[in-house]
Parts: C-alpha cells; structure tokens; sequence
C-alpha cells in the first residue's frame, strides 16, 4: 500500500505534475441546524420559512435559497438550515419563527464543511459516492444524503463548474479526509486554506445556491 | 523470414508493433517479444512448449487456450512484494522486464520430483483425500493437513504487503455492454448512436475479441480493422466509456461488478496510481456479449504440452503472428475446427491430417477444402510424448489404427456460450438438446444476451444479434435515435456433433485439466454414487480449480449423463458464482485496509490527548485514550492507579463525547420516554437529570443511559458509547413504526457536544475557575443530579450535568465541539495548582467497578434488569418497551446468574473478565458452572483485585466463597461474594 502523505494541511497532495485535478478547502464559520417538522405541519413549517427566510423547505433532494440561508432536504419533513454563524444563537434564532411547527437541533459543531472542485472532481467522488454525478442525473441545487466509505455524508451541486460541498460527520473528518485525499491522489490534489462560509442569496440568477 | 530470436514468429501479420521489442524472463531465461504479445504468445513464438507441471500428477503441460479459460499455464508473475501466483500467461500483456516462473515444480520444470504421483495414480483417484487421511483423527491437524499442504496448492502468494494501491469507483450508464466482440462491438455501436450513455468492458487489452483472432471481412474489412474502426468511433463520442482490460466479474442485484486491471501490463503502477480498480457499475439494460469457449476433445493423454484448442492456434497464428507447431493435427467434430486447418498452412505450417470424429460423408465434402491434406473420419486415441506431443495415434471409423507425427494437436469439441453472467443471480442455464450446447436460461430483467453467448456462433449471426440487443437495450431506456443497419459478415458453417469423449484409449483422457480430473474419475464418481452434479463436483473436484471449469465442466457433465443413461438437460448444471475470472482481494478491498480498514472516529480532545501523550485503544470506531502515562511509567498498572487515586482525591477529566446523545423534543417527549425507558422519565422535573434502562420487545437490558429535561417539551438523553446507534435505530423504529401519532422529534447530537467528566472532590472548584463567576454552582444551586446552561468564562455557552460515574463529586460538561480542546486547555491550566489529572478508559472502568456501575459486560444482551439488581426500575405503572417479556417466570427466576461484588480472598490473587464460578470442591466442568466473572481490575483504594460477575442466585450468597477459574490458561482463585459496591456505599461523596 501506498502511504501517501495525507496530512489535512494546506498544499498539493498526490500526483505532483500539472494542474490539480481537485482543489479542496473547508468553509468556516457555518451555522447548521436540523429543521424536523413537528407532526402533521410539514406544510405550516415550509409557510414559516417563506415567511421568515423567503424560502420554501424543499420536499425532495433538493437546496432551497432563502434570503441569508439555505435549507438542504436531509429526509422526508427534515432539513438542514445553512447560515453564516453570527453572533446570536442558530438555534434560538430559528426557534421562534417554527414555534409549533418544527423542531430545531443545532448541528453547527457536529459537522465539517468542504467545498471540492477541480476537472477530476466527478472522477474523485465517484470513488465512494453510490448516486449518479453525471449533469443528466444530478445538478446544481441537487443534494444527496448519502455514504461515502462507510462514512454519512450530505452532499450538494453548487454550480456547474461543477463546485460541491460536503457535510462530514466531525468526529469522522480524518477518515473521510484520508479517503477523500487516495482517491484525488493519482489526478494530484490541492488543498487551500480554509475561507468563511459565505450565503449567497438567489437573486434571480441561474446559481440556485452560491459562495 | 523469422525472427532468429523468436523462432516460430511469421515473418509477417499479427496485431503486434514489431519496433517495440520487450524483454521478459520465464524461469530466468531471457526472451524478446513484442507490443501486442501476451507472456503466452511471446513464449510460442519463441518456441516454448512446456509452461507448467500439474495440480496432482505434476504432468508437464504446456498452453490448452489464449484466453481467461486457461487450464494449464499458470504461472507466477513477478518477484517480492508484488508476486503474483497462478496468473494467467494467456492474459498477461507482455511488458519490458517481466519475470514469470512456472510453478509446481521442484527442482526444475522438466524434471519435478513429485511427478512420481503419476506413477501412483490408481492411488491418487477422486475421494483419494476423503479416503485416505481418515484416521487416526489426531494424524489430522499435525501430520496430513501440512502434508497435503506443502505438496498441494500452486503458486505460492507473497507473505509481505502488497505495495500497491487498488481502487474502487461507482459508474454509471444506460447500456453496458459485457464482451468486446463482434457482437459487444455492434451493440456498443449501436446503443451508443442511438443516444444511449454506454459502457464497454472488454478483459482483453485489445477490444474485438475473435475478430482479432480470424481471418474474416466484416463490412468488406478485414475484421480487426473493422474492430479498431468501432472503437475509434466508439471512443469519440462523449457518452460512451471504451474499458478494455476490464473483465466484468459479477452481476448482483442492481450492478454488475468488473475490475479494470489499470496497471498490471507494466513493472510497477506510476506514482500515486491505482494497479487495478473496482468497478461497481449501475447500468439500466446489460448487453451480455461474452462469446463462447472452445472444448477440448478426450482423448488418451489429451493433455501433453503441443495439444491446443483450434481457435486458440488460430489466435496465436492470425492475431500474434506466432506458430505454435510447424506440422499438425487437426482433431475435430464440428466444421469450425475446420478452419484451423486452412489457417495453419495460411501460416505456412504443415497440416499431417485433419481428424473428423463425424461421419465419412461428412469429412469428404469438407475435405473438398483442402485437397491435399490427408483426410481422416476418425478419432485420435493417444497423443505420445511426455514433454511435448511428438506422435499422435489415430483411429478410423474402420477400426484401422496408426501413428501420425506431429508437433501439435489442435482440437475442437465445439463451443460453450459464456453464460456466467446470466446464472449468477439463481437462474441456470438451459440445455439445448438439439444443438448439445447450454444457452440463456431465466435471464434477470434488464439483461440481454447476444452473439456466440446466445448460441449464435456464425459471425453474421452475431453481429445481428448485437445489433439488436444493442438497439432494444437503448429503446428500453428512450433512446431511440434511428442507427445505420447491422455490420455484415460471412456465415460461415457452424455444424457441430459433439463427441464427449474418445472411447478405448490408453492413457489418461483429462477432462479437468487444472485440477487432473479424468474420465476414470467421473466414472468412479458415478459408481460410488455420486451422480449428482453438485456430487460429481465434489467428490471429484471437477470445475473447482480457479478456472472454475470453464473448459470442463459440460465434457464431465455430458460424461455423466451418459454413464447414467439421462439426457444432460435432467442431469443438471451446477450454478455459476462471481467471480468470473479470480479478482486480487486487494482491489476489493480498496482504500479500505490497515488503518483505513475501517472508519476511525477520534473524539473533540483527541489532538489534546495526544499532543500529552495518552495510549489510545480502540473501542467500536472511536480511538479513546486508555491511560497518560507520565515520564518512566511503564505500563498500564503505574498510570491506571495514579489516575483513580487523583479522582478519588484531588480532581480528574476524562473525555466522555462517546456516549450516544439523542436531543429530544415535542410535545410528547416525555411519553415517548415513558415508553422507551423502564422507569418513568415524565415526571422529571424540568432542570433535573434521571437514570434510566431501556429494555428490548423481548425483557432483556437494551442499555442505560440518564435523560436530562431542558425544558417541558426537550430532553436530551446519553446512551453507553457501545450502544450509541442501536439505540438511536431503535428509536426511531419506535417512532416510525410503533407509535407514529406521538408528536415527537429527536436527533443525535454526539457529534455536536465535546463532553468531558470532572470528577473528584475538587471538582466544583475547579469548574468554578472556568465558568462565568455568574454561574452558581454550589451544591445548594445544582444539586447531584441536577443539570443547567452554562457559559464559560470566555463566552462560550454549554450545559452542566450533575452526574457521576466514578462516585465522587463529579460533573459532565459540555460544549460545542469545535470548543472541546479550548475547554480541556482551560481546565489544565486553571487546575494546575489542583493536581488536575487527565484519567483514561482504565481508571474509568476501576472507578465504576469500586461503585458497581455497568458497562457493555454487563448489558451483554442476555441479562435482566432482576438479574442486574435492577428489577425496582421496572415501573408497574406504565406499559414500555419489554414490560411484559420482562416478567416472564424464567427472567425473574432468582436461580439465574446475577448481578455480584467479587474479592479474592487471597487479597494478593488476581481474578480476570470470563473466568467461571463453580461451587468450592466441585469439579471444574460446565455442568456444575454458576456464571462468570464480567469485570475485574486492580483497585488502588483497596489495594486488591475486585470483581463484578453474575453468579447464579448471586445476592444470596453473599458472603459465601466460590472458586473463579479459567480452565484455559489454568488458573483458579476462591472470591468472596458480596454486594457490588466497593468503595463510598453511602454515596455520601457524589452528594457533598
């Protein structure tokens, strides 16, 4: 086996030669929080969120744009919200506008974000990703919950570049990097240093979700 | 004019680069061959006839085949870490520096001592091991089976770690065509003009498969430019994936299974990339275009080293430009064979006869082909020469006998359609009576098989049949673009009468060529009873070698069918299984091995823990530090005991993120809970923390956990670290399914608290140092068992729990997890005049021991809350998961093992986890077994081995003395019975 350096530290990795066929980086300061509707108000919880973030909740594996957050289809009538981290508490600031209608459960700690790209990206995560990457099958704005090396993982399109962005259970980031880090190793890898998590709103552009 | 170095290379043809000369070595001679070459082909061409001595009788063979189905030339590949047994010499693309060596030989390939096997060979019959190392049974482990051993088997596998990196990817496509043949071609083709996303796999290095290998016109080209045609053509459009070098091994419920050999045809992988990878490849519709396999003819001693299939000469000759004999026999019972005939002395070579097995008729009007080459309706009966055939002997139809000289035999039984694929989901293939071959049985859906794999062998037939299959494939997923017609190729006579065996020959007459089964085993096999199939297979071993039978397996059939007087259709075919061809384990296995054998998950303070040293144990997928040895402690005894004397005196933190968390909310959460737990959990009080166990449906401990309530309608619970997920599956199957009108909703938030355990009789001062000094946290203001938000004083929010697992005043605090190592450095530093300890899993476990706590050992899945001292937990008050099971007489029989406190009575002796009790002065035996001990470790407050067991009606004994022993490493000590609390039984310490 090759031990391959897999030291989860900004610079190349892998193949040394030419253009990295993946660039890597984390996004930082990312507020999360899972969003379940509280029993039989699936669609009172997805009128909140038009109300209060100018989003509906998605009903399939889908990511919706609200005005400064995001909410990703995690199963049927759950979601995870998706914010720049403030200040104020996620939690509690997502609490009053589902009162009675949803249950909200920080998840901002428990999760590691990364964003991946690169021309080899698709041929990277087809290494443990079961679902089907190919543009007829799965776009921007699509998201997955899904298994990569035994690992649970929520992955989604941002833009046809193609840009994704993966969830990875923290405690499991070391195994999923060291997978991750193999599978990018032959077509040579990058990682950049961390940059904030960023909202795009929709705005009306072809992007369904940015940063 | 011949290459003087390679001696029977053709002066001209062959689909090879003869400017890219490689150079290779087989048993550390030196040879040349060329780009194009297989090791097999280069080693014709260079004269070499013997490759390898076989499994049993150590008969010197020499190659049966050119392809995957190769019986006889196994060879091993390369040297050191990267040795490679039994490889294919047929299969492997010759690169520059290879290094093969045949194998089952000592001392040297032409002469092998073990050859005398065959000398014994009446001995060594089928059920010869079934019979012969039967008894003494004692022989068996330490004489027989490392005798068997080192003379069986045949290459050897290298014993240090393969150095090279293997793969596995996901792809995905409307169509997949298996084969990259004529027919794999067509329906490639057209699938993919139709607009269908295709895959092609082919396990040749070169896609064409027997257009390569004939000289035939498909489209008015010769055929293997036709082939190169297609794959240009297929190569340039986006949605179509050309894999050759692919060998598609299995077809399991919803993807088919094949391994791209990427790397295998040069020395050593380049850097960072994989050797081989896995493909699971999800596909809509499946071309099965796999071809067929020649049979070999039976014939006495059928298997000397110059007896080749017909259609592999031809390969050799057409595709590789090599002659494997300069004067041959053609031995034949189909017109297929035939063409071998025509093709050898296309290449020059002489052709002594032509032996037709068919009717005198027959063999005259195809005899019109070849006017001057003698033209026998008859059999070979024996091939002569032991190192390679120098002679065969015939015999016409008119009883008339004699010797014919020849270098080489080639012979044709007819052709096998490759139908792994079809069968390896349950279905069988079916036995085509009228045309003696087995074709498609029950086909899973979305499955087509096409060309000489679904009997259509003549190559017009199979480019059609592609054609088609590729067409219907991409109209069943919407693609229906309209495609140019189907290739055109000859129809060629495809006539077979198949003769399964040669009768009255002297000699062995193989059927099993890899595995030495002869047509005297089948027959044995059937007069010992053994006439079924799977039987046959068995008892023999017939088809069980690594080329699971692929040129055997219907010869033995048909061979008892007729010794059973039952058409082969009633005598059945064994199943085929994946793989088709053997796959490495490594690149099945992947990324996934040494540490990445499986996920690791490393809690928030792990970097912390490390960075001071901690050893660190496995304990599910989490690594947990076991103990922090200081400089010049050596093993586990020093810190273990250091660390709990710190707790139980000063204070100490352990990292306790592992347990499970479930964050519970809704309006029913506390009735949810009710149900969950044994105990009653609604009516906590807001703020409060409580203990609780959870059952199964079937009465026995699921786990146990506390449940804090955060606010009327949130709870928020901990499950054991063993436990974590069962418990959130069960759950939620709860929810689900039981009680879905409950107005509830939980998630797991392990992964969101970095959670560690203050504990000790410092311990509130030290918490008070880290939090704000606007959190009271006096005894009177967070009573034991009580719990509340928090904020450190550096801004950060968190929760406190009042709990205690080691049984001194003690703490859980929890923060997000991004601040865990932040916190566990604000506890040292603001704890350092304390004596703050870091303690681990063992001193843990030695402090819950001293208080009688359960872990998993005791939630083992098989006790009781009665047999865990448990029982008052159960409420009556309430139904909950278990409620009635758990009553069951025989679960609350005070006869069952239960819950104990054990001492040695000598205070010196040491007692361990799993030894048995057993009355003192009673014999060391099951019957008169009373339980075993579950936990045991040292503890220093006592200054002895202490115990936990469950000791059969355990709480009456109490103070009774029983003998643990542990019959297997032969120790034994008397322990004194008694309740399981060791140390504080007041629990006066975790309430100050």
């Amino acid at each position: 086996m090759v031990e391959h350096d897999l030291a989860w530290v900004p610079g190349r990795f892998g193949q040394p030669i030419g253009a990295p066929g993946l660039r890597v980086h984390e996004l930082t300061d990312v507020a999360l929080a899972s969003v379940v509707a509280r029993r039989g108000q699936t669609t009172a919880a997805a009128s909140a969120a038009e109300r209060s973030f100018g989003c509906t909740l998605p009903v399939r594996p889908h990511v919706e744009l609200g005005h400064d957050l995001a909410f990703l289809w995690t199963g049927p009538a759950q979601w995870l919200a998706v914010a720049e981290s403030a200040t104020t508490d996620f939690e509690s600031r997502l609490a009053g506008p589902f009162a009675g209608v949803a249950a909200v459960f920080d998840q901002s700690d428990s999760r590691v974000m990364l964003e991946l790209e690169g021309p080899r990206v698709r041929d990277v995560l087809a290494k443990g990703v079961s679902i089907d990457l190919d543009p007829r099958a799965f776009t921007a704005g699509h998201v997955a919950a899904t298994l990569v090396a035994h690992l649970h993982v929520q992955l989604w399109q941002v833009d046809d570049a193609p840009r994704y962005r993966t969830l990875v259970v923290r405690t499991y980031f070391g195994s999923f990097w060291r997978w991750l880090a193999s599978s990018a190793a032959e077509y040579g890898g990058e990682v950049l240093g961390p940059r904030r998590y960023a909202h795009t709103p929709p705005a009306g552009s072809e992007r369904l979700f940015g940063g | 004019m011949s290459d003087a170095r390679q001696p029977a290379r053709l002066a001209a043809g062959g689909l090879l680069d003869r400017n890219d000369v490689r150079r290779f070595r087989f048993d550390g001679r030196e040879y040349v061959g060329y780009a194009g070459d297989t090791l097999a082909s280069a080693l014709v061409a260079n004269g070499v006839r013997l490759f390898g001595r076989s499994f049993k009788y150590h008969r010197p063979r020499g190659l049966l085949s050119a392809g995957p189905e190769e019986p006889n030339a196994l060879v091993e590949l390369r040297s050191g870490p990267r040795r490679e047994p039994n490889t294919r010499a047929t299969g492997v693309e010759l690169y520059d520096g290879l290094e093969a060596a045949s194998q089952n030989r000592w001392p040297s390939l032409r002469f092998d001592v073990n050859a005398v096997n065959g000398l014994f060979s009446p001995i060594f019959v089928a059920g010869f091991y079934y019979k012969t190392f039967m008894w003494p049974a004692s022989f068996w482990e330490k004489v027989y089976e490392p005798l068997i051993r080192r003379a069986a088997g045949l290459g050897k596998p290298p014993l240090e770690p393969d150095p090279d990196h293997y793969d596995k990817a996901w792809l995905h496509c409307d169509v997949l065509v298996i084969g990259g043949g004529p027919a794999g071609l067509a329906a490639a083709l057209a699938a993919a003009r139709a607009g269908a996303r295709v895959v092609i796999a082919d396990e040749d290095f070169v896609l064409g498969g027997r257009a390569l290998a004939e000289r035939r016109t498909i489209d008015g080209q010769p055929a293997a430019a036709w082939a190169q045609d297609v794959v240009r053509e297929l190569r340039s459009m986006p949605d179509v994936r050309v894999l050759p070098r692919t060998t598609v091994f299995g077809a399991y419920d919803g993807m088919y299974g094949a391994v791209e050999r990427i790397h295998d045809h040069v020395a050593e992988p380049p850097a960072f990339e994989p050797r081989q990878r896995v493909w699971r490849i999800v596909a809509r519709q499946a071309v099965l275009a796999a071809g067929a396999i020649e049979r070999p003819l039976t014939f006495g001693d059928n298997d000397r080293p110059g007896v080749m299939l017909a259609g592999a000469v031809r390969s050799y000759l057409n595709r590789f430009a090599a002659r494997p004999g300069r004067r041959a026999v053609v031995f034949t019972d189909n017109d297929d064979g035939w063409a071998t005939a025509a093709d050898l002395r296309a290449a020059g070579a002489e052709v002594a006869a032509v032996v037709d097995a068919r009717n005198p008729e027959t063999v005259r009007e195809l005899a019109r082909q070849l006017p001057d080459v003698e033209c026998v309706a008859g059999v070979v009966t024996r091939a002569h020469g032991a190192h390679g055939v120098h002679t065969v002997q015939i015999r016409t139809h008119a009883r008339s006998s004699r010797r014919i000289r020849c270098d080489l035999v080639a012979t044709s039984g007819g052709w096998t359609p490759t139908l792994h694929l079809t069968s390896h989901r349950g279905a069988r293939p079916r036995f085509d009576e009228a045309r003696a071959i087995f074709v498609p049985g029950d086909v899973p859906a979305g499955l087509v098989v096409a060309g000489a794999a679904n009997g259509e062998f003549a190559l017009a037939d199979a480019l059609k049949s592609g054609h088609r299959a590729g067409v219907a494939a991409a109209d069943a997923v919407g693609c229906t673009r309209a495609v140019p017609p189907a290739p055109a190729g000859e129809r060629e006579s495809t006539r077979c009468e198949s003769l399964w065996r040669v009768r009255n020959c002297s000699g062995k007459s193989f059927v099993d060529f890899q595995n030495d089964v002869t047509t005297n085993d089948v027959e044995l096999a059937e007069r010992e009873g053994f006439r079924s199939v799977e039987h046959l297979k068995r008892y023999t071993t017939l088809g069980m070698a690594t080329d699971q039978g692929k040129t055997s397996n219907v010869t033995g059939l048909a061979l008892m069918a007729e010794r059973t007087s039952r058409s082969i259709a009633a005598t059945g075919a064994t199943a085929f299984r994946p793989p088709y061809t053997p796959v490495t384990m490594g690149a099945l296995a992947g990324h996934h091995r040494g540490r990445d054998f499986r996920p690791t998950r490393l809690p928030p303070s792990h970097a912390w823990a490390a960075r001071r040293g901690a050893v660190f144990m496995e304990t599910g997928p989490w690594l947990r530090a076991q103990w922090f040895p200081l400089v010049g402690e050596q093993d586990w005894f020093e810190p273990t005991c250091r660390e709990v004397l710190a707790v139980r005196t000063r204070v100490g933190v352990c990292d306790v993120s592992t347990l499970g968390k479930i964050d519970v909310q809704g309006p029913d959460a506390g009735a949810f809970l009710d149900r969950l737990y044994a105990n009653v959990m609604s009516s906590l009080a807001v703020g409060r923390v409580r203990y609780g166990i959870m059952l199964r449906e079937d009465g026995f401990v699921m786990d146990d956990g506390t449940a804090a309530r955060l606010a009327p309608d949130r709870f928020v619970i901990t499950t054991t670290t063993a436990h974590a997920v069962k418990v959130y599956q069960h759950m939620h199957f709860c929810h689900q399914v039981l009680w879905p009108e409950l107005d509830v909703q939980f998630v797991s938030v392990t992964d969101q608290w970095a959670q560690y355990a203050v504990a000790g009789p410092r311990s509130r001062e030290l918490l008070s140092r880290v939090l704000d000094p606007a959190c009271d946290i006096s005894n009177a203001s967070l009573p034991y068992m009580a719990a509340r938000p928090i904020a450190l004083r550096d801004g950060q929010r968190g929760r406190l729990f009042r709990i205690s697992f080691s049984g001194e005043l003690a703490y859980e605090v929890a923060v997000p997890a991004r601040g865990g190592e932040a916190l566990m450095e604000a506890l040292f530093v603001a704890g350092a005049d304390l004596g703050v300890t870091a303690y681990g899993l063992e001193a843990l476990n030695v402090m819950r021991i001293e208080k009688g706590h359960m872990t998993a050992s005791e939630l083992n899945g098989q006790t009781t809350a009665h047999d865990l001292g448990l029982e008052r937990m159960l409420s009556g008050t309430k139904d909950f998961v278990g409620a009635t099971l758990a009553r069951r007489a025989h679960l609350v029989d005070p006869a069952r093992p239960r819950l104990v406190g054990l001492l040695p009575v000598d205070r010196k002796a040491r007692i361990a986890g799993g030894m048995h009790f057993v009355p003192q002065g009673a014999e060391r035996t099951a019957a008169n077994d009373l339980g075993h001990v579950t936990s045991a470790g040292y503890s220093p407050n006592l200054q002895q081995w202490i115990g936990l067991g469950l000791l059969a009606r355990g709480p009456e004994r109490h103070g009774e003395h029983v003998l643990a022993c542990d019959p297997l490493r032969g120790t034994e000590t008397l322990v004194e019975v008694r309740p399981t609390v060791f140390v504080d039984r007041e629990g006066a310490r975790l309430r100050g």
